[in-house]
């Protein structure tokens, strides 16, 4: 790897933060003689603890339901302390304390808490609460995934709330199905009454999504399973004023091989990249031909992680012929171009990356194509001040070499869009659907 | 540098060696995480004590196994340490008179870029940690955090966005 700015910058900052011979004997003599180390807790905190904990013993005396066991006990106790996992001494006490309150011991339960591993705080509350609620999130209403949420940020157990009960600007659940049924009736036609529950199960949740541009916003997610294999299933989502998108990634039950196919390519492409540092022409010729129909079959408007295999799936890639440059000598007249630009000084070439591909848009007329990209992270402080371009893209003849066209990216987005995958921009549409 | 089991050596030893090898890295990587030193040192030694705990069940296949392991600790160990109620009562935001001395002169944009790392969001800091700083593949960075390599790949994306957006001004989410 290149100049690592992320590694350099945190060393040489951090670099009074080191482990030396007195940690090293520190942490191995709390290990011989069997003893934790010294944990910074403050007094304050300690004695909110004490008194939580009282309170729940208080409070495990009296009959409780799944639901109220789960806040009022499991909880506080689950606050005490950072684990993820309940010890062996608390599952047991937990255990007589459900007993004591009557609290169905499920199957579940049980299982967890003998599980050798130990039992996760989550998965148990979760089991209890169960025991009173039913199977989680189908089950259970609105209000008790968002009583969840919170209760496990109240733990400690989750940084941050993702389910919500709509407030009084956004639409109510049943806005919500309305809105969902008449765009599934409108779009789709479906057979059979989706409120049927012969042939439907159907699951809502509110929760904190991301919209294209990554802000956080909530929606209504609401999924209509069929109960028998000839039925289409739906999934949509509902934003919080009551515009309905369907959930592209969603597939029917008919459609299991192109569900596996699709991640299997993404999946491949990943490895392609990191295995070669970027494409190879040879890989990304066979790439295309590959996964072409399963690709294709994703639709116009994929999931947002496939839309890269979809923009790449429409480019022409293929192995030159014996008539052509070769890729060493297509290779040498771009870096001739590239230097030309950017003022032959060729220690610059090293913070660049090139890819090269060639691609057949007509017969008559086959391409190379090379994209210098700067690497980004590893070259931060560069482009900060405009002296270099964020990449390069040459077009050649690849009957003859000519220089077909050079373009110059200087914009962050276009940047983004442009060379992150180096081939995508010659898709109209694909800077049009966002890569990047 | 990748571990190897060295045959002959006791648990003991091969600890040892763990907290000589990786410590340091582990140590930094943590106070990246909390943005406090002395949490930071806590959760370095947690994360020794628990693979101590957890070693007779650790296969070190050599490759590169232990520090993954050790990594996937202590990134635990972090989120434990967030996930505590006092943790989230305390003001961790940082500036750069907040960080300790460097060894060497450094730029204010080197100094910067840490701060700007310590402010990104904790998901594209823990694979911008493992990928850039630890040095580890997509795939090993997808193993330690339990997600997958096309997860890993759009966040670093998105954390290289953020960081491009902090350097120019722009508004960051």
């Amino acid at each position: 790897m290149m100049h690592n700015p992320v590694k350099h910058t945190i060393d040489g900052q951090l670099f009074s933060l080191q482990v030396t011979d007195r940690d090293v004997e520190t942490i191995m003599n709390h290990i011989r003689e069997g003893k934790k180390v010294k944990r910074k807790l403050s007094a304050g905190f300690v004695l909110t603890m004490i008194l939580i904990l009282a309170a729940a013993t208080a409070l495990a005396v009296a009959i409780m339901s799944g639901k109220e066991f789960t806040q009022d006990v499991l909880a506080p106790i689950a606050a005490q302390d950072t684990s993820t996992k309940w010890s062996q001494e608390q599952s047991e006490e937990l255990i007589r304390l459900a007993k004591e309150n009557g609290i169905t011991i499920t199957d579940d339960i049980l299982k967890q808490i003998d599980s050798e591993e130990g039992a996760f705080k989550e998965s148990l509350m979760r089991a209890f609460a169960k025991s009173q609620l039913g199977y989680y999130p189908a089950s259970w209403s609105i209000e008790d995934q968002a009583w969840y949420d919170e209760l496990l940020v109240l733990s400690g157990i989750k940084e941050e709330r993702t389910r919500f009960v709509p407030s009084e600007d956004e639409i109510t659940e049943q806005e919500a199905l309305s809105c969902a049924l008449a765009y599934i009736s409108a779009q789709f036609h479906p057979s059979y009454d989706l409120e049927d529950e012969q042939n439907y199960e159907r699951y809502v949740q509110y929760m904190l999504s991301e919209d294209d541009l990554g802000n956080p916003i909530k929606v209504w997610d609401i999924e209509y399973v069929a109960t028998n294999e000839q039925n289409e299933s739906y999934y949509v989502i509902v934003s919080s004023d009551g515009n309905v998108t369907p959930d592209e990634s969603y597939t029917s039950k008919g459609d299991d091989s192109i569900a596996t196919a699709v991640p299997v390519a993404l999946d491949q492409l990943l490895s392609m990249i990191e295995e070669n540092d970027y494409f190879t022409v040879e890989n990304m010729a066979c790439f295309a031909s590959n996964y072409k129909t399963e690709i294709e079959s994703l639709g116009d408007n994929p999931p947002k992680q496939y839309r890269i295999l979809q923009a790449l799936s429409k480019i022409p890639y293929s192995i030159p012929s014996s008539t052509d440059i070769s890729q060493k000598d297509a290779l040498e007249i771009a870096q001739n171009q590239f230097l030309d630009l950017i003022g032959e000084d060729t220690s610059r070439l090293a913070f660049y990356k090139h890819t090269i591909s060639y691609r057949v848009y007509d017969p008559q007329k086959p391409e190379w194509r090379v994209c210098y990209k700067i690497d980004l992270i590893e070259n931060y402080y560069l482009f900060r001040d405009g002296t270099i371009p964020f990449g390069v893209v040459i077009y050649l003849d690849a009957s003859n070499g000519e220089v077909l066209s050079i373009q110059e990216l200087w914009d962050l987005d276009l940047y983004y869009y442009w060379c992150e995958f180096p081939d995508e921009h010659d898709s109209e549409q694909t800077v049009a659907q966002g890569i990047g | 540098m990748a571990h190897a089991a060295v045959p002959g050596i006791t648990q003991e030893q091969k600890l040892e060696q763990w907290i000589r090898q990786y410590g340091t890295a582990i140590l930094r990587t943590c106070f990246v995480y909390l943005s406090d030193a002395a949490q930071a040192e806590d959760a370095m030694q947690d994360t020794f004590l628990k693979a101590w705990n957890s070693m007779e069940k650790f296969d070190d296949r050599g490759d590169g196994a232990a520090k993954k392991w050790l990594m996937r600790i202590a990134i635990n160990t972090c989120r434990d340490y967030r996930r505590s109620r006092w943790f989230r009562y305390v003001d961790r935001s940082k500036t750069l008179d907040d960080l300790p001395a460097p060894m060497e002169a450094m730029s204010a944009q080197e100094r910067s870029l840490l701060i700007d790392i310590m402010h990104l969001p904790e998901k594209y800091k823990r694979v911008l940690l493992l990928y850039y700083y630890q040095e580890m593949t997509l795939q090993e960075t997808a193993d330690v955090l339990g997600i997958s390599r096309s997860t890993v790949h759009s966040r670093l994306q998105k954390a290289q966005l953020l960081l491009k957006r902090i350097l120019t001004g722009r508004e960051i989410r």
